[in-house]
């Protein structure tokens, strides 16, 4: 299904490789060089769109500067060190908290809702109408007898689709 | 009529950094949708840019990443198997991408000090955010910035401190704080929020993005690849709405003068990769046409073999005849050319219908928006719409409300404070009013209040707050960090609690 899955499991924090160079803002691998002279190459069209009102003495200085000059230069250096960590993914955290935590700690997940105590209203799969039948060979819910013909037309793919929507698959 | 178009970004400028800006503190609503950045003294945020960066691979040769971050991203749409975002869910995980945003921010802000950002900030995080989080959030920002003093802050606090006036009602209230990811109630009592019985339902703005998105792409297969999660956002932001009492509008919804009233027309251009419909999804009836060429296709093929046999087994082939129908060869040779028409018509009626299907792609860039535009948002209330074992919002008000005795819950709904982008769809205050109408005794007073500017407040509020006198103590300084680590943190009253790690040390 074309559809972006919102999932807690995704693995975001993946290992990346080392690298020994610096990296400048667009994170292109440069040679650390002193005299900055690399990053006036690198200075995109930006620099031109400053909303300054400074003598173009300090705009010279600024535009030869590093734009990230503010950044601690031992950092950077050991940039690689923070780079190559492997972050964990919110799974990952919240089981270490919970093995982590005494009962009645506030944590993440205590926080969490709890399941619902109302019994769930049923809507149909295909149209959102109030559903009062379930196909029993499909497991899709519908409204009528119209819609019930056009379930029977369905392939698998889209009764996979609808059926996940709403997390109704074993 | 209704067009819809795509969200674009305008690249953010590089600001001026003067004299007047020494030692201002820096705000940032670091969420999971927008990072909003400003000096303190502004009346909003200097920059407001999605909080995502692409990483773009320009070169695979020479392993080049061409980096694009937040209103640098031109088109999302061209970049979005490649955006990656700091969060994972409403929480931030990934450290390496929230250096590569806070660099854009700080850059964009003019900062050109050598070494350090020397200004104090104040920095938002979720409710329960983890304690791993917090600690490599601190580390970040004193290890790369050098920066002197950090503080923490919830983001709907903060929205409350804008938007609350200091009166004495005000120090007990129900904050609701709709977000991107994720759906809060948030209980303060006597200006103290109470966290351990705070709740959190995991659906927010962006599941009712993708909803509509799987919603549509059904229903309408024909525009598969128009239906992006761009144009999705801007079609729930502008259209979409929480209807007040669900049940009875979808019941009323078969009758067709009542939906009539309710369905949009939506218009767009259509965007330059058209993805072909896939051939499931064509229509029923082309199916069914389908089939029954198929059928006569066969039943011809067999009077066809019939014919064939009579040309070697004359006697074979008579009995061929009964088996189709027939009586004799004649008869076989009408039915023939009978079947044939039929295969004929059958074919042109398929391809008229075909032909149909394509023109009205060409012609009609449109759909019919109907009772889509309810079902989205409404998953907020009811998550079992998406397969989500949670209770939906009001049923969160309500629990949160029961673990108070009866004259804190009076306090509580009398003040109930809605915050949050999320909170800006059409019919979600009066939905949530509503509902908290039913659930309340009947004599008790109700009244539910909206943020003046949702998203906006949370900043606001950290800016009020940063700029006021007793904020000065709750700021973690350098040293304190230096001393005694990155998980030390001084809790204030738009904070998270802090759960001293020592006491766990046993365990």
């Amino acid at each position: 299904m074309p559809m972006e899955k919102n999932s807690k499991k995704t693995t975001e924090g993946k290992g990346k490789k080392p690298i020994k160079t610096s990296t400048n803002a667009r994170g292109r691998k440069r040679k650390i060089n002193p005299d900055n002279q690399n990053e006036i190459d690198n200075v995109d069209k930006r620099e031109d769109t400053r909303s300054s009102n400074d003598p173009n003495h300090d705009t010279q200085e600024a535009i030869t500067k590093d734009p990230l000059c503010f950044k601690n230069p031992k950092y950077r250096e050991n940039g690689f060190v923070i780079q190559t960590r492997i972050w964990k993914n919110l799974k990952q955290i919240m089981n270490t908290q919970k093995s982590q935590s005494l009962p009645g700690e506030i944590t993440y997940a205590s926080i969490d809702a709890p399941a619902s105590m109302k019994p769930k209203k049923k809507y149909s799969d295909l149209s959102g109408l109030p559903a009062l039948y379930t196909d029993p060979h499909t497991k899709l819910r519908y409204a009528n007898s119209d819609e019930y013909r056009q379930i029977q037309h369905l392939s698998s793919d889209t009764v996979t689709g609808l059926l996940a929507l709403r997390k109704a698959q074993t | 009529m209704f067009t819809l178009q795509d969200y674009k970004s305008t690249p953010d400028t590089i600001q001026h950094y003067g004299k007047e800006k020494q030692d201002l503190p820096i705000i940032i609503d670091n969420g999971s949708f927008q990072c909003r950045a400003g000096w303190a003294t502004s009346e909003s945020p200097e920059l407001i840019y999605k909080n995502v960066m692409a990483k773009n691979r320009a070169n695979r040769k020479e392993r080049d990443w061409d980096i694009q971050v937040g209103n640098e991203i031109a088109d999302i749409e061209a970049v979005r198997w490649m955006v990656r975002s700091p969060y994972d869910f409403n929480v931030v995980v990934n450290f390496s991408a929230q250096e590569t945003l806070l660099d854009y921010a700080f850059k964009h802000l003019g900062i050109n000090t050598n070494d350090s950002v020397t200004h104090p900030i104040v920095i938002t995080e979720p409710i329960a955010n983890p304690s791993y989080c917090q600690k490599n959030m601190s580390e970040l920002l004193f290890e790369a910035y050098s920066i002197p003093k950090v503080a923490f802050g919830i983001d709907c606090l903060f929205s409350y401190n804008n938007n609350c006036l200091g009166e004495d009602n005000d120090s007990t209230a129900l904050i609701v704080s709709c977000g991107f990811q994720s759906t809060h109630v948030l209980p303060v009592i006597d200006r103290q929020p109470d966290i351990k019985n705070a709740l959190r339902l995991n659906l927010g703005g962006y599941n009712c993005t993708a909803y509509l998105q799987w919603l549509l792409q059904y229903r309408h297969p024909q525009h598969v690849g128009e239906f992006t999660l761009n144009r999705m956002e801007n079609l729930v932001h502008q259209l979409g709405k929480v209807a007040t009492n669900y049940s009875e509008l979808v019941n009323q919804w078969t009758d067709l003068e009542f939906s009539a009233q309710h369905i949009t027309e939506v218009s767009f251009t259509p965007r330059a990769t058209n993805l072909a419909p896939k051939p499931g999804y064509m229509q029923s009836s082309y199916l069914a046409l389908e089939k029954k060429l198929k059928q006569t296709e066969y039943k011809l093929y067999e009077v066809e073999c019939v014919m064939e046999i009579e040309q070697e087994n004359p006697e074979g082939a008579a009995k061929g005849c009964l088996d189709v129908g027939c009586d004799d060869m004649e008869e076989l040779k009408l039915h023939a050319e009978g079947l044939q028409s039929e295969i004929d018509n059958i074919q042109s009626e398929l391809d008229e219908e075909y032909r149909n299907e394509s023109t009205v792609k060409q012609r009609n860039n449109m759909f019919k928006l109907g009772i889509e535009k309810f079902q989205s948002p409404e998953i907020i209330f009811q998550p079992s719409l998406v397969g989500y074992d949670q209770c939906g919002l009001s049923e969160c008000i309500e629990t949160v409300l029961q673990r108070y005795d009866a004259t804190v819950q009076e306090r509580l709904a009398n003040n109930v404070f809605i915050t949050g982008g999320n909170s800006k769809l059409n019919g979600f205050i009066e939905r949530v009013s509503v509902d908290l109408r039913k659930i309340r005794p009947h004599t008790a007073p109700v009244c539910v209040k909206h943020a003046s500017k949702p998203s906006l407040d949370a900043w606001k509020g950290a800016a009020k707050w940063a700029n006021s006198d007793q904020c000065q103590s709750y700021f973690i300084s350098k040293s304190d960090y230096e001393e005694f680590g990155a998980q030390y943190y001084k809790q204030h009253s738009f904070s998270n609690r802090w759960v001293d790690p020592t006491l766990n040390a046993s365990k």
